[in-house]
Formats: structure tokens, sequence, C-alpha cells
């Protein structure tokens, strides 16, 4: 039974590890798959890869304890999110299924992950600020390009994920994507102000 | 056979889980869906390249705001 359950989550892991790979590759097609899943250990798996990151990040920055309350907050931010995009496509589309947009929506906290554990990483090799010199300005340019294919990747994530979870068509997922930013907007600022996040983990 | 028709008839049942976009244009609908099929597989062939130049394109037009924006972003974690 125990060994059932350790072959079940040994599985899930190399699913998702697979699909961060295919992420990259075939963004659509993976995430059709994604959305047809059943497996909940996969959102369990990539919000366990977060919860490193937190620890690691805020072992850097400002201690173990602010890390677990922040990944608490990131919890309390990911089911506000799925939750907001769940009623509110709802209104279009009755025939929606929350676990869904859960699993869907976690797969898009990769690209997320991505940038914030590099960005953890250079600020313990390359810490900031940057100057105008040379090598300054070039590492400027690589940073701001990685930064814009990392945003890029995730907004289409997004996008495939709320179109496969809700079946929505485009005019009606920016419409709804609108909505959740001026919902975020204000959410960020207050976090802002707590000194939780600088900038949303999500 | 039957399980290449089973997993056929999978594959088709997977394709069409979403209807397409119809904007009511087939201009438009041309357009989203040329679009669209850089975003649907190997995205960053298009993308490393597009975001590059518009990075360099910011760096001449606002020099030493892109470096700001860099000090910016890396307390951002």
């Amino acid at each position: 039974m125990v060994f059932d359950q350790l072959v079940n989550l040994f599985a899930s892991i190399l699913i998702v590890f697979r699909r961060v790979r295919l992420l990259i590759f075939y963004p659509y097609k993976t995430m059709r798959k994604i959305s047809l899943e059943k497996d909940m250990v996969q959102v369990g798996v990539i919000l366990f890869i977060s919860f490193l990151y937190f620890m690691f990040a805020y072992k850097i920055r400002n201690g173990i304890f602010f890390g677990i309350l922040a990944f608490f907050i990131f919890i309390m931010l990911f089911l506000i999110t799925t939750l907001f995009f769940y009623w509110s496509t709802k209104r279009f589309n009755n025939n929606l299924f929350y676990n869904r947009f859960v699993i869907t929506y976690s797969y898009t906290l990769i690209p997320t992950f991505f940038w914030f554990f590099t960005n953890a990483i250079f600020y313990v090799i390359l810490p900031p600020p940057r100057t105008i010199s040379l090598l300054g300005k070039g590492f400027s340019i690589a940073y701001l390009t990685y930064s814009i294919n990392i945003l890029v990747w995730k907004l289409i994530l997004v996008y495939f994920s709320l179109r496969f979870s809700s079946r929505l068509g485009l005019i009606r997922i920016i419409y709804v994507f609108i909505l959740y930013l001026l919902l975020l907007l204000p959410l960020s600022m207050l976090l802002y102000q707590l000194h939780i996040f600088r900038i949303p983990f999500i | 056979m039957k399980s290449h028709f089973i997993r056929l008839k999978q594959r088709m049942e997977e394709a069409s889980i979403v209807e397409p976009n119809d904007f009511g244009f087939s201009l438009i609908n041309n357009l989203y869906r040329s679009i669209n099929q850089f975003f649907k597989k190997t995205p960053f062939i298009m993308v490393i390249p597009t975001s590059f130049l518009i990075v360099i394109f910011f760096y001449i037009l606002f020099g030493f705001l892109a470096v700001k924006l860099v000090n910016i972003l890396q307390n951002g974690f």
C-alpha cells in the first residue's frame, strides 16, 4: 500500500519534469493534455518545488520564518487566482470543473519559478546594483532579454491554461485577464507595503 | 487494429475539446491563426530574437534606464 503510493508519487514527479520540458517546446499540446489530467499529486509536486524556492530565497534575504510565511501567502494568492478564474469564466460556461483550473494554473507557475530562482542565484553571484560599464550593460541586456522571454512564456501558458480550463475564446479570456489584473495590482501593492513580496510570486 | 482506432478516437476527442476562435471576420481569423501557430509550437524560436531586438531598441532609446530597471528587477525576488 505504502509502496504503491511511493511509486505513484515518483511517477507524478517524473511526469511533472517531463511536462516542464514539453511546455517549453509544445506549450499548446502539452497544456491540452494537462487540462484532461486528474492527478492532483502533480500540483503538490509543483507547490513543493515552489516551497523549496521560498526556503532558498528567504534564507538569502530575510530568514526561513519569512519564507514559510511568504509560502502560505503564495498559497492563498494561488487559491484566489484559480477561484477568480473559475468564478469569472463560469458566467460564460456552466460546464466547468475547478480542479482543471488548479492543475493547469499550477503548471503556469513553472516560468515564475524559473525567473525567481535564477534571480535569487544572480543576487548571490552578481549582486545589484549594476553599473554602466561594458559588462554591466551586457549583463543588463542579457537579463532583460531573459526576463521578457520568461514573461512571454508565462503569458502563453496562462492563455492556454484558461483556454483549456474554461473553453472560452481569446476575447473573453483577455476580458477576464484584465479583470484579474485589476484585482492583482492592488493586492500586489498591499503585499509590497507589508514587505512580503516585492514582485508577487504567482 | 481496434486499439489503433481507440487511440485515434481519443486523439480526435482531445483535439476538439475547445471550439476554434471566431472573431466574426475571416481576415482577423486568418491573422489570429497565423500568429497563434508561432506560440503553439517552439515559441522561443520567435520570442528570443524578438525580445533581444526589443531590449536593444529599449537600450538605444533609454540608455541608463535599462540598467536601472535591471537593478529594480534584481531586487524583486
